[in-house]
Parts: C-alpha cells; structure tokens; sequence
C-alpha cells in the first residue's frame, strides 16, 4: 500500500470535513463573523497555517489546482511544505500561476493578479481577533461584536494618531465588513486591503490554534477603518520599481546587499514576478530576433 | 471510505458554497454528479445529496410536511438526530410551506449567531425571473440586485421569512431545491424583498 492510500482523500476525516464544511457555511452567511470550529491535529504543527490547511483539505476535490504562497513567495518552507503535503494527499495539480489555480491557499499576502468568481482564497490566519489588542478577554470581545461596540478600538486608533501622528498598523488593519463587523484581515499588508473590498472571489479565513473561520463573500464591502481627517493609506511605492521583472505599481519586498547597502525591490508575488519577468524575456528574445531578421533582409 | 462518494460529497459542497457566495444565483447539482451509491428517492435526489453532504451524526435535524416518511431515511444514511424544530440545526421544509412552524427555528444569540438553523426547502423550481412574487435580493455576495422565482414556495411561507430578516447577524440561512436538482441559497445577510 502506498503513502497516498493509507489516509482518507484530503487526509482529515469524513466528519471533520463536514464540521468544517457547516462552519464555512455560516462564516460566509454572516461576514465576518468568527465562527468557533474543532481545529483538528495535522502532521504540521498549530501556527504553521493549521487553519488554513484543514479549510484547503475541506474544499479540496480531485479536479482542484492548488497554489500555496507565504508573504506573496511560492517557494518558501512553509508554502512548499503545505503544497508537498497536499498534493500527497490528494494527487491534485499544483501550480505557481495566480489564474490557472482554483484553490489558493496564503499566508499574509492576496495576489496581485485578480482573481475570477470560481477561485477561493483561503487566508492562514495567526490571530484572528481584531479587538484583541484592546481587550485581552475572549467573552468580552464576544460581548463586544455582539452590540457592535468598537469604541476601544476607535479610541486605540486615535491613541496612535495622537502619539506617533498616524495610525502605526501595518499588517492587520483592521476593516468593518458589510457595515457590521470589525474584522482582523489577516497579517496582510495595508497594499491588500482594498481588493478585498468588492472582489469578485471568496475569502476564507481560518485561525488553526485559536480555531476560528471567517470569511468575505464576493461583492461584499470592505472598509478599513479610518477617521475623516486621518484617511486609510496604503505602503507608498512611487518611484520605485521590481528589479527583476520591472514592474511597477506591485507591492515590493525591499532588500538591503549586505556587502555594497544599496537597497534593491522586488515583487513580493513571485509567481507574478516570473510570469512578467518570463514575458518580457520572450518579447526582448522576439524583439532581437526581429531585428535580426530586418538586418538579414535588408542585407 | 469508498472515494466515490467522498468527491462526490466534495463536489456537492462546492456548489452549496458558490451557491452561498452568491445568494440568489442558481446552481445545479446534477450537471456534474453521476447518479452514485444508496437509491435515493427520484424527486427529491437533489435534497439528499444535500443532506447527505451536510449532516452527520454531530448534527440534528427536523422534517415539516414529510410526504413519505423520510425522517428514518435521513437518520440512517446521515446518522443525524431528529429533534425539535427549536433545536434542530437542519430544517427540512417539504412542499414549499411550514404553516408558521419556522417561526419557532433557532435563530443565534447575539454573541453566537451561527448557533442557527439552516432551512432547506423542496421547491417546483427555482429560476432568476422577475415577475409578481418573485423575491428581489441584494447585499454580500450579489454584483447588482438579483431576481429569485420560487415555483411552489407559499406566499405566506415567504411572508413569513421576510419577517424573520430583521434581527441581523441573528437569523437563518436558506437552501432551496428543486426536482431538477437547482440549488440556490438566500443567507441571512442578503436584503429580501418580494416584487408586487
């Protein structure tokens, strides 16, 4: 018997699925909303986008296309990591391109590509409680989504403008979905807040160790807090470019040469990068092939 | 467990779920799945695929207007508990029509609003039409403003449902089916008004 066989099709029980299944139900019936969930086991430890993963083995069906990005990187440990084991699992293709996956499982970033009605986004989600910076309590945060009272968190936010003169999150800003409730996005970046707000895709959040999905259905708005005369802002790239593949208007990953200290950027999105970077490679190939053949002629 | 019916149960929930994001939109479950595994009752094959997807043994259920005695069927093939409409976390509603029996289905706290029922109901059809009775829908998951016709859903029934919309996050969230096996869903955020 092969390694493929010796568990169920996308490792996790029939039950488990379910439960999981019947709690994304609700999560996307009342947005953003947490919804508690029986986090279960799994052969990676809990913080290692446990919740992301069990929602990805939820959903996962043969004809799927997964890509697993970490901060926008295909290749990282803990994207790769995931991608082995589900594919182990499942035998499902597996891909690095943005628009030929159906299933796309992240840890902190949405990629720069849209995405179309028939992809999931499934986000990993470390701490999943917006309010959890004003209030340690989890009965009192409950208490507090509950009668829609975010005065502490306004008042956090007005705290920040007052000390440091602007609100100092960066990842985890926090945004008020379909005018009801106060929602963590996840570590994204303040770049990735605005195409969750009437994105044409399903967002789903799970937190493994604090065991909560939540989720954004498509055209659904998304508002990062803000105050009028302290507007939301996001990382400021101008003038700025990807050093590999040359694109502009992509949120960048600033990187330091440790022997010269001159600050290079690329693209946080890998699979974006390559796809440009590979593009413009063929276009210059044509180009000078072109060329070539106008000089052979004219010759 | 027979991989056949663990992707079918996959491919079902799937378009629960699209059907869910999108409140309003029709979506069938047999354009994809083969007839497969247990005899299920000709009619009604679209709601046990349903039912079978989402119930298990960690959930209840309850039957209004059973017209063949389903409720032993249900508790065998999902091992789920038969309960109480109070208690239930399934609501099976045959005949597009609870007589006010919905009214008593568990809507949340506050704190817990997913602590709810889901109604499924066995409708004639369901289609996108805009016509008399036909229910206008907008909010989260719906581009621009949606029309939803449902053949065989009581016009009392949709009285009734419309009336239960104003306790949000609070409420429940709606399956509807037909013999075609169209699914669309109307969950407790969407905004429901019926065209007069």
């Amino acid at each position: 018997m092969n390694r493929k066989n010796r568990y169920n099709f996308a490792f996790i029980d029939e039950d488990a699925k379910r439960e999981i299944r019947r709690k994304i139900l609700k999560a996307v019936a009342i947005p953003g909303y947490q919804v508690p969930f029986a986090s279960r086991e799994l052969p990676i430890a809990r913080g290692w986008g446990t919740g992301g993963l069990q929602v990805t083995l939820a959903l996962i069906g043969p004809t799927d296309c997964l890509k697993v990005i970490d901060q926008g990187c295909d290749d990282s440990v803990n994207a790769v990591n995931i991608k082995h084991f589900v594919q182990s699992v499942t035998n499902v293709k597996i891909t690095t391109d943005t628009t030929k996956a159906t299933l796309i499982q992240t840890r902190h970033r949405i990629p720069e590509e849209p995405m179309n009605e028939n992809q999931i986004l499934v986000l990993q989600v470390p701490i999943p409680e917006a309010l959890r910076n004003v209030e340690p309590s989890e009965r009192q945060t409950r208490r507090m989504h509950a009668e829609g009272d975010y005065t502490r968190l306004w008042l956090y936010l007005y705290e920040d403008i007052v000390k440091y003169g602007d609100v100092s999150i960066g990842a985890r800003y926090p945004v008020l979905v379909n005018g009801r409730y106060i929602m963590d996005p996840s570590p994204i970046p303040r770049w990735d807040i605005p195409k969750l707000h009437m994105a044409e895709t399903l967002f789903i959040f799970s937190a493994g160790r604090e065991k909560r999905i939540y989720a954004i259905p498509p055209y659904t708005d998304v508002k990062p807090l803000e105050f009028e005369d302290y507007k939301f802002c996001v990382e400021d790239f101008k003038g700025k470019q990807c050093a590999r593949c040359g694109s502009k208007g992509v949120f960048l990953d600033e990187i330091i040469d440790d022997e010269t200290g001159k600050r290079i950027y690329v693209c946080s999105d890998t699979g974006y990068c390559h796809k440009v970077a590979s593009k413009s490679k063929r276009k210059n190939a044509i180009s000078q092939n072109y060329q070539y053949k106008t000089a052979g002629s004219a010759g | 467990m027979n991989n056949e019916i663990v992707f079918k149960t996959q491919r079902i929930y799937r378009i629960i779920l699209q059907a869910m994001a999108h409140p309003g939109r029709i979506y069938n479950l047999f354009k994809e799945i083969q007839h497969q595994g247990l005899f299920l009752p000709e009619p009604f094959m679209g709601l046990f695929y349903i039912l079978e997807t989402l119930l298990d043994g960690n959930v209840s259920f309850t039957v209004i207007n059973d017209p063949n005695g389903y409720t032993k069927e249900i508790e065998i093939i999902t091992r789920s508990q038969f309960k109480d409409i109070s208690e239930a976390d399934f609501i099976i509603i045959f005949e597009g029509k609870s007589d006010g029996a919905i009214i008593k289905a568990k809507k949340g706290s506050p704190e817990y609003p997913d602590d709810s029922a889901t109604v499924i109901y066995t409708v004639h059809s369901c289609s996108n039409e805009n016509k008399k009775g036909t229910i206008f829908l907008s909010g989260p998951g719906i581009k621009k403003a949606t029309y939803l016709t449902l053949t065989g859903l009581f016009k009392e029934e949709l009285d009734v449902l419309m009336s239960l919309r104003g306790d949000f996050p609070c409420g429940i969230d709606l399956i509807f089916i037909d013999p075609f096996g169209n699914i669309a869903c109307i969950p407790r955020s969407a905004t429901m008004k019926e065209v007069l």
